[in-house]
């Protein structure tokens, strides 16, 4: 019988992270992933058709995309879809490494705003995790920030362009904040990634490698380790002894057929949709409600960050199609509760660069203000190197009714019942997102646009999943500890975006992995009394 | 080129005449020729060759056979001017098409070399070469940096 240490199912943004760090401990790691080594070489970046490739191959909607790694999600109860990307790297090969962490305050929301919960952790323990990942990640930024406590590790920050600098001169007339964004890209050579040059293709992997995502970061060094990483493989199930123990998983090889793999501890890491969908799955006479569920707290919670998108038409060529898609500046004049705006917690405006023309000509037709017909051409060159845009990134508090649940018909190409999703946006949010949409459109003016337009929110826009496995101190209200360990199954460890107790305002991965790195450190100081269980 | 006079005859010369016409309504010539239009590019001929053949082939018929009611003719046979006539009067119909063709034809014209090069848009895949980006102005962040911490302590 094959037993391994540790058996990661996930090789994901947190899968990676913990690959990496107990590996380094000497522990012997299997990692099972469904999707495949992706090659940058077949990124869309490096060809000719690299707009319309980010519609089909590489849509941000695996219902969309619907590749051999990928299984289908019922979102059709969700104002917003849901995005990911199931590959080695999971969603970091898509994701635009905008890399903000939490806030202090976000740990102790309850505390401050009588909401939600607190975490059972602070930033500052969380804090030299975020340091260690910042190192191995590579993130670019630029000390001094008034919004963040001093974070030190980082590389210069990326380059703003004319847009970045005409809506910071509008930030500096409101008086708000605004800083370079946080940014998981490299702006120098780190290790032997080379810095990055623009391609500006980030939301379809990036084929410089200059966006941190852990296919180029965390795993090469982790394979080094001795990891080893079984792409093609989708796990079913994860199988309890019968002491009520982790004991390995049950999953389908690339070939179909369906083998099991042992191990001492079972890190589970497959975001806020896919492991609440894994443990539902994994039901047995012990555990008749799905594995680590006793509290009925797997699924639910759900929070997706409902985002706003801004846009302004400006009459100066702003270039603004240029340079890294999500990462340019970002403000946090609205992170912190101030009552006085009708609603708790608050946003961050995330500014983005323009999309191609490709996408710009879809975008200003489907709002018909591009006409067809010999109108054409004007209303294309008003728009496209014209328009500024940003994206409001909401706190959504959690709700018990906003979940994931096995959908009763819908399966993946295994057979393997997909997920199902239920999702409503709460009041606090809407306000929220009305008053982000608001001063979204007043920025914009104040940097000169001679036009706006808002929406939200945005469907396409899932792509934090958290909540859906919540960490708490209380067994009945939440599903694991403050190390991540499930308050059911000692040596079950959950280390993705399902175990946030909120969500923030942030986009999530710098605080997955911070968390990931942290629950690593547990299980290798705790490995050998749960080996000896 | 022999046009049949059935309206809604489906043979290859039928259908692209009938489908020059509808991707001239769409993104015809610049007015001054210098960037091209959908026509230009030859784009009926990629598109009826497309794995959607069969749908835009589905679109053409029932365009053709909502004009032959009106014009005993198919929409490829029409004036320049019938043609906008006819899309005035008709523009849900109009808009089913522009709803099914205007992205398949937008992706076919934004990716072509040709019309990047008229546009004046760098028509080469982005990697290896990458772009050169101004890096902004740092100066500008001073106001933002004296007002101070505006982050939430916690205790």
């Amino acid at each position: 019988m094959e037993k391994v240490d540790v058996l990661i199912v996930g090789a994901g943004a947190s899968g990676a992270a913990v690959a990496w760090r107990l590996s380094d401990a000497g522990l012997r790691v299997v990692c099972l992933e469904q999707g495949e080594y992706p090659d940058p070489k077949n990124y869309p970046g490096a060809g000719y058709h690299w707009e319309s490739r980010k519609l089909d191959q590489f849509n941000v909607s695996p219902n969309i995309r619907k590749l051999p790694a990928d299984y289908p999600i019922n979102d059709s109860d969700s104002p917003i879809a849901i995005a990911n990307y199931n590959a080695v790297g999971g969603s970091t090969i898509l994701y635009s490494g905008h890399f903000p962490r939490l806030h202090p305050s976000d740990f102790k929301v309850k505390s401050l705003d009588g909401v939600a919960d607190d975490w059972p952790i602070s930033y500052e323990e969380l804090e030299p995790y975020f340091s260690i990942n910042d190192k191995m990640m590579g993130v670019s930024g630029l000390v001094g920030d008034p919004a963040y406590p001093p974070i030190q590790t980082l590389l210069p920050p990326i380059d703003i362009g004319r847009m970045g600098e005409m809506l910071g001169k509008g930030f500096n007339k409101l008086g708000w904040h605004w800083w370079p964004a946080y940014s998981a890209i490299i702006t120098r050579r780190h290790g032997n990634r080379e810095a990055c040059i623009n391609v500006g293709t980030c939301n379809t992997g990036c084929p410089q490698g200059a966006k941190s995502s852990v296919d180029v970061t965390y795993w090469p060094i982790a394979l080094r380790n001795g990891v080893e990483l079984r792409t093609n493989c989708r796990v079913k199930e994860i199988l309890v002894d019968d002491d009520g123990y982790a004991a390995g998983a049950r999953y389908f090889c690339a070939s179909g057929e369906l083998l099991e793999v042992y191990a001492s501890i079972v890190v589970v890491a497959c975001n806020g949709i896919g492991t609440p969908r894994l443990l539902l799955n994994s039901r047995s006479d012990r555990f008749p409600n799905g594995l680590a569920n006793t509290s009925d707290m797997v699924g639910r919670n759900l929070m997706l960050h409902p985002c706003g998108y801004v846009e302004g038409v400006f009459s100066d060529a702003l270039d603004a199609h240029l340079g890294p898609q999500g990462c340019c500046i970002l403000s946090q004049e609205f992170y912190e509760t101030n009552v006085a705006r009708g609603f708790l917690r608050g946003y961050t405006m995330q500014v983005l660069r323009a999309p191609g023309p490709l996408e710009s000509a879809l975008a200003g037709v489907a709002r018909r203000e591009i006409p067809w017909g010999a109108a054409f051409h004007n209303g294309f060159s008003k728009r496209f190197l014209h328009t500024a845009n940003l994206a409001i990134v909401t706190e959504d508090l959690p709700d018990p009714d906003n979940r994931v649940t096995l959908d009763p018909t819908l399966k993946d190409s295994n057979g393997i019942p997909s997920p199902r999703i239920n999702y409503r946006l709460g009041n606090n949010t809407k306000k929220m997102l009305s008053h982000g949409l608001s001063r979204g459109r007043e920025l914009m003016i104040a940097a000169g646009a001679k036009k706006t337009f808002a929406f939200g929110p945005v469907r396409n826009t899932g792509w934090h999943l958290m909540g859906t496995a919540r960490m708490g101190t209380n067994p009945n209200t939440s599903v694991v500890n403050s190390k991540g360990q499930t308050h059911d199954v000692p040596n079950l460890f959950i280390v993705d975006s399902s175990i946030f107790v909120t969500a923030g305002g942030v986009n999530p991965a710098s605080t997955i992995q911070a968390l990931a790195l942290r629950i690593s450190d547990y299980i290798r100081s705790e490995a050998r009394q749960l080996f000896n269980k | 080129m022999i046009h049949h006079v059935d309206p809604l005859c489906q043979c290859q010369s039928c259908s692209y005449t009938t489908l020059n016409a509808i991707l001239d309504e769409l993104i015809p010539a610049c007015h001054d020729n210098t960037i091209p239009g959908l026509v230009d590019l030859n784009a009926s001929k990629t598109l009826l060759t497309s794995q959607k053949s069969e749908l835009i082939l589905k679109q053409l018929l029932d365009l053709n056979q909502l004009v032959k009611n009106e014009y005993q003719m198919s929409f490829g046979m029409l004036t320049k001017s019938s043609r906008q006539e006819f899309i005035k009067e008709n523009a849900a119909q109009w808009k089913r098409i522009t709803d099914f063709l205007g992205p398949i034809a937008l992706m076919l014209y934004f990716e072509n070399p040709e019309v990047l090069d008229a546009l004046g848009i760098d028509s080469r895949p982005p990697f290896p070469r990458g772009h050169a980006v101004e890096q902004g102005n740092w100066d500008l962040l001073e106001p933002v940096y004296l007002r101070g911490q505006i982050y939430k302590e916690v205790t």
